[in-house]
């Protein structure tokens, strides 16, 4: 490998090349001292040189490898996040993935800021119950995350693993339940508001800080990925590459803190042809290879149903699902309370939700 | 090669090395491009440069063969790595060829990823080679590995060979890079690595024993490290990009592996896909494959863009099945009997 290639100042790097020292073969068992001298460097920036060739403790390539074997064994013991819909969760193998980029698309209104926070909530499920038992991050860029919504269905989903606890009628499962109450989910959503691009790539820049003093996230939720940067860009190129970059920092946040990483993205209109047109999720062609697994969310006849569209390891499927007050569920809602309007997000639940619902709605 | 004090050879007294100071020759490299003539041809000179010149020579060790040592070596001991799926084979020319790049460039969900890991499942089944994978974009599954393997080994013989499959799921080892510095490091402790297992045959354990049968390495995605530091007014990107070529090519070429990289699409002219590394990269791979997928179809066509000594656009069909990429044969007897098995 060239010492071109590492990561250093132009400066030093320049210097590095004049001294001869080209090839990073050269680089090792040399002292900062010695490299100093030879090359006209600070010996800070000779150690700080020394340093990116070999990390202090770093074991080289072989230390983070795992078999596929190994990777077998982790994947069968790993706890997916349910999305509390019998039908999603099927399609999904379980649910979603920690360690995983998950991408949500659909048109406004189709319920993508509901199953985030449906996931936000039940990624706190009791260990006892097969969950997680973790706390989520929320990243809200449109403002659509509604705290009373998210207590409202904080208290239809404690009531739904409060019951089911009881029904299996074993005193630990019911012990396991009795710290959970509405404000203890409230307070294990790390909420963020992010205004701009740049605040969202900040935001994103700090996670890893975030994860180191709360090892309980389990999910980070980007809720929309999208919105800031559909507008303020003219540099196309550049976009790509901040968004490229952004992914994989994400995809190495989700490995190494094994969270499961949400984004939830827009559609827009594609030209096809002439006259004619398709909608497809934002962000181009290039984005669609940044995430690892992509849900599209989509209308039929007045349901609601989500696709898989790309995932390594699930196959492709389709199931429908609803969006309740008491959240994201596989059957009808059964009233218990009337629906509020303004509990909702304005741009999630569209002025055509009423009609195309297809719900039996109490107002 | 560093600077001369350090190279340790008996010529370079202190002499000598403060003669060559005096002359402003710190490195090999200004050794090589000073006038030799101007030194002078007293005895301290001639020992140096004699010295020097065999140091050189020794080192950089290029040697020569011949075309029917090369063909010799192509039909006795070449071993084409197969992807799994016969019908892609044959268009690559029987498979991926060791001491070559292949590539394969695709829109997304077209089954980039899917056939790295049927290529993975087949060296590790049938070559009983190891397999390094590495992944960029968090896509590898050892869960559907094991699946593809199933698929490949057959159902019957696999329920007798349950221990197969933990052989195979062993033989491929999952290397995690998410930025082109890491990906460069991972690359660079691999060549040694396997310099040092080629060197001490018998090798140091299990780590030895994966570098010798090491036949095939796999990067998917190329692309997804690199497009965040490519472009833009800088070119330390570019730099960044050839260095992770020019490993590549060392790894395929020093140690007759088999290379697969992935490379994703963006939007080009008119909305139409184009690869996203584009003419600056093209010539890296000896062998690109396009994979796509046509609108609301599970039929996707792999189609031969680039190979160095085969025929170009020849195109075949596939579809992505449970077991993996399967030749697209919907009317054949054996296809609808497979269908069957898969309902079971």
């Amino acid at each position: 490998m060239d010492t071109a290639a590492l990561p250093i100042p132009p400066s030093s790097r320049a210097k590095l090349f004049a001294a001869g020292f080209r090839r990073l073969a050269d680089l090792r068992k040399i002292s900062a001292v010695e490299l100093a001298k030879e090359s006209g460097l600070s010996q800070e920036e000779a150690l700080h040189i020394l340093r990116v060739v070999n990390p202090a403790g770093d074991n080289g390539a072989m230390a983070g490898a795992k078999s596929a074997l190994q990777i077998l064994q982790i994947e069968k013991k790993r706890r997916r996040i349910t999305t509390c819909c019998e039908t999603l969760d099927e399609i999904l193998g379980g649910g979603i993935s920690p360690q995983e980029v998950t991408e949500i698309c659909g048109v406004p209104g189709v319920g993508k800021t509901q199953l985030g926070i449906q996931l936000a909530i039940s990624v706190q499920r009791p260990e006892e119950l097969g969950g997680l038992a973790g706390e989520a991050v929320y990243i809200d860029t449109e403002g659509s995350f509604m705290v009373e919504r998210v207590l409202e269905m904080a208290d239809a989903w404690l009531a739904d693993v409060r019951r089911e606890a009881l029904s299996a009628q074993e005193p630990h499962l019911e012990a396991s339940t009795s710290g959970l109450s509405a404000e203890t989910v409230l307070s294990s959503i790390h909420y963020y508001r992010a205004y701009d691009y740049t605040e969202q790539l900040a935001v994103v820049n700090v996670l890893p800080q975030l994860l180191k003093q709360h090892p309980k996230i389990r999910l980070l939720i980007i809720d929309s990925v999208t919105f800031h940067f559909r507008q303020d860009f003219d540099d196309m190129a550049l976009r790509t590459r901040v968004l490229n970059g952004m992914s994989q920092k994400l995809m190495l946040l989700a490995e190494k803190h094994d969270v499961a990483v949400v984004l939830v993205n827009q559609v827009t209109t594609k030209v096809v042809g002439q006259n004619q047109s398709k909608l497809v999720p934002a962000l181009g062609e290039s984005w669609s290879h940044a995430c690892t697994n992509r849900v599209i969310l989509f209308w039929m006849e007045g349901q609601r149903y989500g696709h898989i569209y790309k995932s390594p390891s699930l196959r492709a499927g389709t199931a429908p699902y609803f969006v309740t007050t008491e959240g994201i569920r596989a059957t009808p809602a059964t009233n218990k309370r009337p629906w509020q309007e303004q509990s909702a997000s304005p741009s999630d639940l569209g002025s055509y939700r009423t009609e195309e619902l297809g719900l039996s709605v109490a107002t | 090669m560093g600077a001369l004090s350090r190279l340790g050879l008996p010529c370079l007294t202190a002499e000598a090395v403060a003669f060559l100071d005096g002359h402003g020759i710190y490195t090999v490299e200004d050794f090589l491009a000073y006038d030799l003539y101007r030194l002078g041809d007293g005895e301290l000179q001639k020992q140096v440069i004699a010295g020097l010149l065999q140091h050189v020579a020794a080192t950089t060790n290029c040697t020569w063969t011949d075309g029917a040592t090369l063909f010799e070596r192509l039909t006795t001991s070449t071993t084409l790595v197969s992807t799994g799926c016969p019908s892609i084979d044959d268009v690559i020319g029987g498979g991926l060829r060791p001491g070559t790049i292949t590539e394969l460039v695709g829109t997304s969900a077209s089954g980039k990823t899917q056939l790295c890991l049927q290529a993975a499942a087949a060296a590790a089944l049938e070559l009983r080679a190891s397999v390094a994978f590495i992944d960029t974009s968090n896509s590898f599954s050892a869960h559907r590995l094991a699946q593809i393997v199933t698929g490949l080994h057959g159902k019957d013989k696999f329920v007798e060979h349950k221990q197969e499959l933990r052989n195979v799921a062993r033989r491929v080892l999952c290397f995690k890079a998410f930025d082109i510095y890491t990906a460069l490091r991972l690359l660079d402790d691999l060549l040694v690595h396997m310099d040092g297992a080629e060197s001490k045959r018998g090798g140091d354990g299990n780590q030895g024993d994966f570098f010798q049968k090491l036949q095939l390495l796999i990067l998917d995605s190329a692309s997804a490290i690199i497009s965040p530091v490519l472009g833009g007014a800088h070119t330390q990107g570019h730099a960044l990009m050839v260095s992770l070529s020019g490993l590549l090519r060392q790894i395929a070429l020093k140690h007759n592996i088999a290379v697969l990289v992935t490379n994703h699409t963006v939007s080009g002219e008119g909305g139409r896909p184009k690869p996203a590394l584009g003419e600056s990269w093209k010539s890296v791979p000896s062998v690109r494959l396009a994979l796509a997928r046509e609108d609301e179809s599970d039929c996707c066509t792999a189609t031969v863009t680039k190979h160095t000594i085969g025929a170009c656009g020849e195109s075949v069909p596939y579809v992505l099945s449970r077991d993996g990429l399967r030749a697209f044969e919907a009317e054949e007897p054996g296809a609808t009997q497979q269908l069957e098995w898969r309902q079971e």
